[in-house]
């Protein structure tokens, strides 16, 4: 089974940046099936309203009111219920060192980008699903 | 009982009365000096055992009285018996003229004594004196010290704090900065390769334009924010292979080293103690700098080098190019932060470079220093630190 099939999340708060994740994600073909959503909140929503749930997330960090971290932290349980549970990617502008240290301590994350977001990205991304 | 016993023995009065009288009696009748000696010896005795003078004298009329009343008495008798009684009186004399003088020099001493227990005293109450003062300039001085030392606690406090304002404030900045930085370069981009058959020539021209002032303007961000990292970066001396370091510099920058066109050596370098990341920051900025500027053409050389620094366990590190160089008027300015000699078309560049270049060199105890002609390149150099070498 190829990375094609596999649901991904994109989770930003910044308009463009989904606006170009869509593009670069929609023309690598090395995902198919992906989802926009400009908050944490939005993407809980789909899920309980019985949307596909995600094999891998890209999620960005600095988004009011609830940021990445917090996302991650506060709906832990339901992230780890989910079957198979889902590789989380951080894409993200910050380069602060602590962002850096705390996303090492989230068992969830597997990779922490830079935006912007780039096919080799994806390429590294899809790597990391079984 | 007074603690003295001035009564004498009485049977050592006896004694000496028996022996004192007899020879007394001898000498009255003989007038034999020999006896003279017994009246001192007795006399002497009977000082020893306590007699007073009056019982001394009353001792000897006692003995003349039985001379006088045996003999029947002469003349010549009583001055014998005065003789003898001042012999034996001579130690008595003596004894107390002794007493006098020792009662005078005991006097003397006990004077001394007392001037000396009183200069004790007083200097006793002096170094109490000062002894009290010196607590009270010591507690003074403590609680001052006290004081101090909270201020210094609270000014470090306020330091550390806005120290660690100054760093959210940049990476929060740098965050809010490149997002839509990046939002600006990607979309152009975009525009340029979707549309570019749209595009009459002059509008590619002015997105190409764009495209470029959205890198400059990243490329300002990060240097901003490696200059951040470097001010608020505590480290410990670490070993940095400078050899290793400067490979893969060269191997990141190698689209810049093929543009330059410069031909690039790279002496032997040794490892030094320092901040791997800072050296890093400092050797970029350096290479990019020379190849950048020093760039004149295929002749143009960029060269990395080490030589002993003229202290024992420093060498010098330095990179020199051969390029126009920098006029002696300006060489204090390049080392300021967005200082810039050259327009931006003209050499692109944020002016952070060299500013961080000379952080870094400060945060390693030595200075960056430059050393160059007009037209005839710049080199640029400071002391590190050589690894320790460990023993065996």
């Amino acid at each position: 089974m190829g990375s094609q099939d596999k649901v991904v999340y994109v989770i930003d708060d910044d308009r463009m940046d989904r606006k170009f994740a869509e593009r670069i994600i929609s023309r690598s073909q090395v995902f198919e099936n992906f989802e926009l959503f400009d908050g944490p909140l939005a993407a809980m929503e789909f899920l309980q309203d019985g949307g596909r749930p995600p094999e891998l997330i890209f999620l960005d960090i600095n988004m009011p009111p609830i940021g990445g971290f917090e996302f991650l932290e506060q709906y832990a349980d339901q992230i780890q219920a989910l079957d198979p549970v889902p590789v989380v990617v951080i894409v993200s502008t910050t380069v602060n060192p602590v962002d850096l240290d705390r996303a090492a301590k989230v068992p969830l994350i597997k990779k922490f980008l830079c935006k912007p977001l780039s096919p080799e990205h994806l390429s590294e991304a899809a790597s990391l699903l079984h | 009982m007074t603690g003295v016993d001035l009564a004498p023995a009485s049977e050592a009065l006896a004694l000496v009365a028996k022996r004192y009288q007899a020879a007394l009696a001898a000498y009255i009748d003989s007038g034999d000096t020999e006896h003279l000696g017994e009246a001192y010896e007795t006399a002497r005795l009977a000082l020893e055992a306590k007699v007073p003078l009056p019982d001394f004298a009353l001792l000897h009329f006692a003995g003349l009285r039985e001379g006088l009343i045996s003999a029947g008495g002469t003349g010549c008798c009583l001055e014998r018996a005065e003789d003898f009684f001042l012999e034996g009186v001579t130690v008595y004399d003596m004894a107390l003229r002794g007493y006098v003088g020792g009662m005078a020099s005991l006097r003397k001493e006990i004077a001394e004594r007392r001037r000396v227990e009183q200069e004790l005293r007083d200097i006793t109450f002096e170094l109490a004196r000062q002894r009290d003062e010196l607590d009270r300039e010591v507690r003074k001085r403590t609680t001052e010290i006290r004081l101090r030392a909270e201020e210094l606690e609270c000014t470090n406090r306020q330091l550390v704090q806005a120290n660690q304002d100054q760093s959210n404030f940049t990476y929060a900045l740098s965050h809010d900065l490149k997002t839509p930085i990046n939002t600006l370069y990607c979309f152009l981009e975009v525009l340029l390769e979707d549309f570019q058959a749209d595009l009459k020539p002059e509008a590619r021209e002015l997105i190409s334009d764009l495209i470029g002032t959205a890198q400059r303007m990243r490329n300002l961000v990060d240097d901003v924010l490696d200059y951040s990292k470097v001010v608020g970066h505590q480290f410990a001396p670490e070993p940095v292979d400078l050899q290793q370091m400067v490979q893969q510099i060269l191997k990141d920058m190698d689209s810049l080293v093929t543009s330059s066109r410069a031909h690039v050596r790279v002496g032997a370098l040794p490892a030094v103690m320092g901040s791997p990341f800072q050296i890093r920051v400092l050797l970029t900025n350096l290479l990019s700098n020379a190849l950048k500027y020093g760039c004149e053409g295929p002749e143009a050389q960029v060269s990395v080098g080490c030589a002993p620094a003229g202290t024992e366990g420093k060498v010098r590190l330095s990179v020199a190019d051969s390029g126009p160089g920098i006029p002696e008027e300006m060489q204090d300015r390049i080392f300021e932060l967005f200082k810039r000699l050259h327009r931006y078309d003209q050499y692109p560049g944020s002016g952070v470079g060299l500013a961080l270049c000379k952080r870094v060199a400060e945060t390693h105890g030595t200075v960056l220093r430059v050393t160059s002609q007009a037209g005839k390149g710049a080199a640029f150099s400071v002391d590190l630190n050589l690894e320790e070498k460990r023993d065996g």
